[in-house]
């Protein structure tokens, strides 16, 4: 199966807040997620591709831009839309992985 | 003689007139020997000072002045210049007697002159006579603001960013951490390293301040941000302070359709005795929000500086909010006597904590 690749240092490396109305330098989840991370589920839902998330390359994270950005994602697609299409890179912080996947299973229940 | 001064209307009226500036002789001479008798045996600059000072509230900063220190006096002070700043009083903070001064207390300092001055309240302080503590409240820019007008902002920069540098912000400046890691990791390791639980600790606390600190509106309060380089150490202390609600008084009021809402009753068979300092362990912990909301907790908010902490990323973590200290790196949880409104947290950067290579 192809993929399409996505590394968050290309859009930020200091991804911030959680929403776009929280700092002008906030560089947010919501801001990634709409722009970039959406526009590309989109595709790979259309063409059966997977979307590679690559984590590393930033100088790190805040729990709300992650949750925002899968937990956000997976709200409006399904958990199990979201997790059977993307896989995950963090050699730098390996526990994220484990982390992001939680906030996705947790999404739809808030 | 004038037919005038005859009269029993003017002798009348000119005895109380003279009467009137009789008294008023008086009391001028009596308040001119009372002036000078107050001024004999003090130097030039004590009369000068107690004349500038005639028009402020005198507070008299704790001797020993730390937050991490001594919390409940350093809380009492906050709280007399709270009241003053809510009722416009202008102040004069004395500071010629502190024996002891650390960033903590600096970081106050200029916080609170910074919120008196952007209300237009007149705020002034004197020199520690310590020359060292003298030199840490200089090295800060307390002095240099002192006597400056400061607009209402967004944002403010203050100090040297490779000594003391405080930053204060209403939103989340996720950018502000590139510059401080840069500038940390090279004191520490004398290049720049890229320490992700720095970023994480930093982000969250701005976050909280951001939408937690005013339970009306989001971004209300300013947060306060200090680096402290201790080059000869090789560490880096940081600072970060809000006077918005604090934790306890934020989860209190939670909206109905909030996931915390109701959340004593349902942690409540957990606690021994209730106190805050039990709730804030169980909080740090991650076992409150699993008990709340059922939710997985890694990562998030408080529990997620917490794992910053055990996963070696930082060091000497403290938090104060409402009445209690948390010394979360040596476990010790302690209820204060005296309440403050806002949180305060206090880390460490050191050649110890984990570190990768600087991202390209």
């Amino acid at each position: 199966m192809d993929s399409i690749k996505i590394r968050v240092c290309d859009f930020s490396k200091t991804p911030g807040s959680r929403y776009r109305d929280e700092g002008k330098k906030a560089h947010s989840g919501q801001e990634f997620r709409e722009d970039i991370l959406e526009p590309n589920f989109k595709i790979a839902m259309s063409s059966s591709q997977k979307i590679h998330v690559d984590l590393d390359g930033t100088i790190g994270y805040g729990t709300s831009w992650l949750e925002e950005v899968f937990g956000g994602l997976a709200r409006t697609y399904g958990k199990q839309q979201v997790l059977s299409l993307l896989d995950f890179k963090s050699e730098e912080e390996d526990y994220l992985i484990d982390d992001i996947k939680q906030y996705i299973q947790d999404a739809e229940r808030q | 003689m004038k037919k005038l001064y005859t009269t029993s209307r003017y002798k009348k009226r000119n005895k109380s007139r003279a009467k009137r500036l009789l008294k008023r002789r008086i009391l001028s001479k009596q308040k001119g020997i009372s002036k000078n008798f107050n001024g004999q045996g003090k130097s030039k600059e004590l009369r000068q000072e107690e004349k500038l000072i005639s028009d402020y509230t005198k507070i008299t900063a704790p001797k020993h002045f730390s937050f991490i220190e001594k919390p409940e006096e350093t809380i009492k002070f906050i709280n007399k210049l709270e009241r003053l700043y809510l009722n416009n009083s202008s102040v004069f903070i004395n500071l010629k007697d502190i024996t002891y001064l650390d960033y903590s207390a600096v970081t106050i300092l200029v916080s609170v002159m910074f919120s008196f001055k952007t209300r237009n309240i007149k705020f002034n302080g004197n020199f520690p006579r310590n020359d060292d503590l003298a030199k840490l409240l200089i090295n800060s820019d307390f002095f240099k603001y002192l006597n400056k007008p400061i607009g209402q902002k967004l944002e403010y920069a203050l100090g040297k960013e490779n000594q003391i540098f405080t930053r204060a912000n209403k939103e989340v400046n996720s950018e502000l951490g590139y510059l401080v890691m840069a500038e940390a990791s090279t004191t520490i390791w004398g290049e720049r390293r890229t320490c992700k639980g720095l970023q994480r600790t930093i982000l969250e606390l701005m976050q909280n301040t951001n939408n937690h600190a005013d339970i009306n509106k989001k971004g209300e309060k300013h947060w306060w941000l200090s680096v402290n380089h201790d080059n000869p150490n090789k560490k880096v202390s940081f600072i970060f302070i809000d006077y918005g609600v604090g934790i306890f008084e934020s989860l209190k009021h939670k909206p109905n359709d909030n996931k915390w809402f109701g959340w004593f009753e349902k942690i409540k068979n957990r606690l021994i005795h209730g106190d805050n300092d039990e709730i804030f362990k169980l909080l740090l912990e991650g076992q409150m929000h699993l008990t709340v909301t059922g939710q997985h907790f890694r990562g998030k908010g408080l529990p997620g500086i917490r794992e910053v902490l055990s996963r070696n990323q930082i060091s000497n973590l403290k938090v104060i909010s409402n009445n209690v200290f948390a010394d979360v790196s040596n476990n010790k949880y302690v209820k204060l006597k005296e309440e403050f409104s806002g949180t305060f947290v206090t880390w460490e950067l050191n050649e110890k904590n984990i570190n990768i290579k600087w991202i390209a």
